[in-house]
């Protein structure tokens, strides 16, 4: 392998991110190459440089502060929540009312399907229309 | 949510991370304050070297954190945990980096100046610190990240592969360009300054 192409898998050696046997060969061109070591020399120097960069230290209200946040966050899904099911709920309302106005028409909250009603009791079937039939 | 591959090396180690993900996905508050504490340096000192300075760092981190709450009920078990959230750390930043940029275009057209989001700054009086810290800034955004997660989090390249969504062979070329380019950017700095460190 040529000095160009060992140049360029320096800094995968360094990392030991090589397989054995590339490992190898720059392992044995680094022993004849001058250029070669100073460039490696140079790219410890880089990463001892980059490792060596000013750090910060999170504030002390950083982690209660995201807390709060997600706290927050769910408060007003909450609240979103409840709200849709009340307008959904009155749109229902208004629905029906609209529905009522048309000829034939028998809401289902009139309890006149307690003749289909007759599911064994603590069934879901039972509990559904016991609910609808309110 | 983060794809990860199985090739990262599941440790048994990190399977307590696991848990404590599990914890967080059913709203465990106490799991997901340890795993802050665990990682907030790491996640907001990555950000801050990401983009150069400390302005909207911990706001940023603080988003990370967020995200990982929100998704932790989907996180599939099939990387590293400290992959998955430096990926959503990463992309967080990547995004900070073009909101700044479209940012620096609106004021660019505006005001009818040639401002340019990564020019070098004077160097005269900066600390070789802070000239590091700039040139790492200025570097394309996978060379940087690639650099950062390797040096500072020390991943292997397969885990930097799946935060960046890159093969093994383009991280192992992304690190080697970013040294390269590091290398001359710094130029005589790194040779005449670091010996006096």
């Amino acid at each position: 392998m040529d000095h160009d192409k060992i140049r360029t898998n320096l800094s995968a050696y360094k990392d030991g991110e090589l397989d054995e046997a590339l490992r190898d060969q720059v392992a044995r061109h680094l022993q004849v190459c001058d250029a070669c070591r100073e460039e490696l020399r140079e790219l410890d120097q880089i990463d001892l440089l980059v490792r060596g960069l000013p750090e910060l230290a999170a504030s002390e209200t950083f982690t209660s502060e995201i807390i709060a946040r997600t706290q927050s966050a769910k408060a007003g899904n909450h609240l979103k929540m409840s709200l849709l099911r009340r307008i959904s709920g009155r749109f229902l309302n208004l629905a029906d009312s609209v529905f009522q106005l048309l000829p034939g028409y028998v809401s289902q909250r009139t309890g006149s399907l307690d003749e289909f009603g007759d599911f064994p009791p603590l069934s879901l079937s039972y509990a559904y229309f016991q609910l609808i039939g309110k | 949510m983060a794809e990860l591959s199985s090739s990262d090396g599941i440790d048994p180690k990190i399977d307590s991370e696991y848990k404590l993900i599990e914890a967080i996905g059913s709203g465990d508050i106490s799991a997901f304050e340890k795993l802050i504490q665990k990682y907030r340096n790491s996640v907001l000192n990555f950000i801050y070297k990401y983009l150069g300075d400390r302005f909207g760092a911990e706001d940023l981190a603080q988003e990370v954190f967020l995200r990982v709450y929100s998704s932790a009920a989907e996180f599939e078990p099939r990387g590293k945990v400290s992959t998955w959230i430096f990926k959503i750390a990463y992309n967080l930043s990547v995004n900070e980096i073009l909101r700044r940029k479209r940012l620096c275009l609106i004021a660019d057209t505006v005001e009818g100046k040639g401002i340019e989001l990564a020019a070098p700054n004077p160097v005269d009086g900066l600390e070789l610190k802070e000239i590091l810290l700039d040139a790492v800034a200025r570097l394309p955004e996978k060379q940087k990240a690639a650099l950062l997660l390797r040096v500072n989090e020390e991943l292997s390249y397969s885990e930097i592969g799946n935060v960046l969504s890159v093969s093994v062979s383009s991280v192992e070329s992304l690190l080697f360009r970013a040294r390269e380019n590091l290398r001359k950017m710094l130029g005589e700095n790194v040779e005449g300054k670091s010996g006096s460190r």
